[in-house]
């Protein structure tokens, strides 16, 4: 499946511009994404994947044959996969403040003619959502068939559910919470000190050939830590050694487990951009859906009028199964039908990316049941 | 929809008993059978629970809204008299703390419904009689079985009085006279009813 990246911008004038919870408007936006698939004329098959923390557009496919690996969830999008694209229209879009495309602290700031990096406003989960809402509306979705996504992208499909709830059919959470827990935000907290505390960073204006590696590595592999489980890290690497037969008694690698760390840090600062963590994982941590509704979460749910298929894994303890019990216990006190899956996995949060089996066949039964049931209006 | 397979006598007895547009919430629902006869049926508002990941998933595949629990954690998620009908059927005898269970169910809805084996019947009395055996009720040996608390119609009634449950009307199973005259002995399944008024079934 061959893909191509587009881009859709918007907000060129100070009307256009897109509000922000913050009070700034920002603008121009342009947000990247990839579409899959075709939009049939009723316009009843489209659905929305959102993407997790440091994800791209690029879900699926490739840009050309030669590339090494295809999109992030490939396993899941495509002919005959649970996200059928022969059925189903699919899109998925870059979130603003990302550095894959969308605008976001790495992008020229028209006013200076320089990149935002640090006065790139701070962003929430909500001011994602509402520049994804005028690509639909740039691509002619009133409304999403389902609206999907894991960890991040899970809160962003909850918040289009309570925010937009005339443009959501059904919501399909994954691995996700209505608010994050104090654990996950000190993670992050801890993560951004990293970035921060680089003597690289210099407040954010480091040049691309000199970025905080050094930081931003550290904060990758503590965030990756939080990906994994324990029973997860003992099956991978035990405490075997790394390409030594005894420990060598210095503070170099030596257990497997940190060679894999480390590579994973090094291999996501070639790919990523410090400013641009330190305004998504904010904005995570912003995330509370219960805000939407006066502090109450239920009260917020209220707001949607749609379906929920809620997905948990039962090792993931960022996002915890019981946090997404929190939301089938609001969902069942307004009395609503609601589908909820704790999927047996040792993975941990990062299932959601891995236990494509299980999870597939949850997908592709909860939306052949929502487009029986699909209604415009 | 419509591939659920046919449902076990317990289950058509609590179809015929639930009246039309009731909301239900079945625990141990399986794979959704009984709940998506009620709602073609009986337009019920339908809600299945299980522990059964793969039941689960049955449940996503033909679009019966169904959560994923172990009844022994309780219900502490739902609301107090947010169903007209909590269903319990053939599950009983598998719960831990089974009392406990009964008193959420009448804690969440206005009546309860459990369908239950009665280990009183003649054929089981007859073969602990002659065999000296206890009765195989899941096709496991009595020590791997997860049957774990298996009583008769004698049992469940005077547990009922016992624990101060509102027993209403039983339904012994089986359309001789015999079963309906002395279920003690005659009747293998019964469906019992709990909670505070008396159903005109």
């Amino acid at each position: 499946m061959i893909v191509k990246e587009q881009t859709y911008t918007f907000g060129h004038t100070a009307d256009d511009a897109l509000p922000l919870r913050c009070g700034r408007k920002l603008g121009p936006v342009s947000i990247a994404y990839e579409t899959w698939g075709t939009l049939n004329p009723e316009a009843s098959n489209a659905i929305l994947v959102c993407h997790a923390l440091t994800g791209s557009a690029h879900a699926a496919g490739k840009y050309e044959e030669s590339d090494k690996k295809p999109g992030w969830w490939d396993d899941m999008i495509g002919p005959g996969k649970a996200f059928d694209t022969d059925r189903f229209f699919i899109v998925c879009s870059n979130v603003l403040g990302s550095c894959y495309g969308s605008t976001g602290p790495t992008s020229i700031n028209p006013a200076t003619g320089k990149s935002y990096a640090m006065s790139f406003p701070v962003i929430t989960v909500a001011d994602m959502v509402n520049a994804q809402v005028r690509l639909a509306d740039f691509l002619g979705v009133k409304k999403w068939l389902s609206v999907v996504g894991g960890s991040l992208g899970g809160m962003q499909a909850l918040q289009w559910a309570v925010a937009h709830p005339e443009r959501v059919h059904s919501c399909l959470p994954i691995a996700t919470t209505a608010r994050l827990s104090p654990q996950a935000i000190g993670w992050d907290w801890v993560g951004r000190e990293a970035i921060l505390s680089d003597p690289k960073f210099l407040g954010g204006e480091y040049s691309k050939e000199a970025p905080p590696e050094r930081g931003l590595a550290v904060a990758r592999m503590l965030a990756h830590i939080t990906y994994l489980s324990d029973a997860s890290m003992n099956e991978k690497f035990g405490r075997r050694l790394q390409q030594m037969s005894d420990v060598n008694y210095s503070f170099d690698l030596n257990y497997q487990v940190e060679s894999y760390l480390n590579h994973q840090g090094l291999s996501f600062v070639g790919r990523y951009d410090a400013n641009a963590y330190l305004y998504i994982t904010r904005a995570t941590d912003y995330f509370d859906l219960a805000s939407e509704g006066g502090g109450e979460l239920t009260a917020a749910l209220a707001k949607s009028s749609c379906a929920f298929g809620i997905i948990s894994f039962s090792s993931d303890w960022l996002f915890t199964p019981a946090q997404s019990e929190e939301l089938v216990a609001a969902l069942l006190r307004l009395k609503r039908e609601v589908f909820h899956c704790d999927i047996q996995s040792d993975y941990g949060h990062d299932a959601f990316l891995l236990e494509v089996e299980t999870l597939g066949a949850l997908v592709r039964g909860f939306l052949s049941n929502q487009q029986r049931s699909f209604r415009h209006g | 929809m419509g591939e659920g397979r046919d449902l076990n006598p317990d289950q058509l007895e609590i179809l015929r008993i639930i009246p039309e547009g009731s909301r239900v919430l079945d625990l141990g629902c399986g794979d959704g059978s009984l709940l998506e006869r009620l709602r073609a049926e009986k337009r019920c508002a339908i809600q299945g629970i299980d522990r059964d990941q793969k039941m689960v998933m049955r449940c996503f595949q033909r679009g019966i809204p169904c959560i994923m629990l172990d009844l022994d954690q309780g219900l502490s998620h739902i609301d107090d008299q947010s169903f007209d009908y909590v269903i319990l059927g053939r599950t009983f005898q598998q719960i831990h703390r089974p009392v406990r269970l009964l008193k959420e169910m009448l804690r969440v809805g206005r009546r309860a419904l459990i369908s239950n084996l009665n280990l009183g019947h003649w054929r089981f009395r007859l073969r602990l009689a002659v065999s000296g055996r206890c009765p195989e009720s899941d096709g496991e040996l009595w020590y791997a079985s997860a049957n774990i608390h298996q009583g008769s119609h004698r049992d469940f009634v005077e547990m009922a009085v016992r624990e101060g449950l509102p027993l209403g009307a039983c339904h012994p199973l089986g359309s001789s006279l015999l079963a309906r005259q002395f279920p003690g002995l005659f009747a293998e399944l019964l469906v019992y009813e709990l909670g505070q008024e008396s159903s005109k079934s």
